[in-house]
């Protein structure tokens, strides 16, 4: 399996280099485009989630992002030391309101369990950790 | 993300390039909104560079939607790769947007 870690700061200027380290390890180890694409949509969700909620919305401490490439997945897992915040608990999203009624919210949420393949959470002491998993057939 | 901005036929056309996502959504919004509110009555996003859009673009699409809807103008969204179809798909915005597959049908529906 290999493994490739990295932090960032909790501001969104720099989800940039997150998504940006994932496309670069997804395709190094022979990600299809639709399963690049759906792993930049889910981590972009949860980055977003964390920055909006884990620490306040401060900017102030930093996320660890742990990328692996299992022999059949690819696991991804979004770690903080922010507030207990479970994502996975948003509302389901507003899906069938006319267009003046639409709102967004939960939509994150929805397009991170719609795309990935299992999503877990759990909070461990001072630690939220969300685990992402897209299977894909080794190369 | 850059937005190289052209226009044609009457339709301001908005073509951005790269991901469209929680860190630069807000700045398709506030174009998208800044032309409406001068006037702008027919708009065409060209998502033929766009790599992905989040939640947060979905939320800036919706938003200057719904002032276009208001204000009596028509935005049209063309140029999305199947991934961005399909994740349109799964937030039910299909039937909130008129999509069209390239520019040319986009610049007819949006004049």
């Amino acid at each position: 399996m290999d493994e490739v870690e990295l932090r960032i700061a909790c501001r969104r200027q720099d989800v940039s280099g997150a998504a940006t380290a994932l496309e670069c390890f997804a395709k190094r180890h022979g990600a299809s485009a639709a399963a690049i694409h759906d792993l930049q949509v889910a981590l972009d969700e949860v980055l977003g989630n964390v920055i909006a909620h884990g620490y306040g919305g401060s900017g102030q401490g930093e996320i660890l992002i742990r990328l692996q490439r299992r022999p059949d997945a690819f696991v991804v897992v979004v770690e903080d030391e922010g507030i207990a915040f479970d994502p996975l608990r948003a509302p389901f999203p507003d899906l069938a309101s006319p267009l003046e009624e639409r709102r967004v919210g939960g939509l994150g949420v929805h397009f991170v369990r719609s795309l990935m393949d299992e999503v877990s959470y759990t909070r461990t002491g001072t630690k939220n950790r969300l685990r992402l998993v897209k299977r894909a057939p080794g190369a | 993300m850059d937005i190289k901005e052209t226009s044609a036929e009457g339709v301001t056309i908005l073509e951005p390039n790269g991901r469209v996502d929680i860190n630069n959504a807000g700045a398709l919004e506030s174009r998208l909104v800044d032309l409406i509110r001068a006037g702008a009555r027919r708009l065409l996003v060209d998502f033929r560079k766009v790599t992905y859009i989040s939640s947060a673009g979905f939320r800036a699409l919706l938003i200057a939607r719904k002032l276009a809807d208001q204000t009596g103008g028509n935005l049209v969204l063309c140029g999305m790769s199947a991934e961005i179809k399909r994740v349109f798909a799964i937030g039910a915005f299909t039937d909130l947007f008129t999509i069209c597959a390239t520019a040319d049908e986009g610049l007819a529906k949006a004049k």
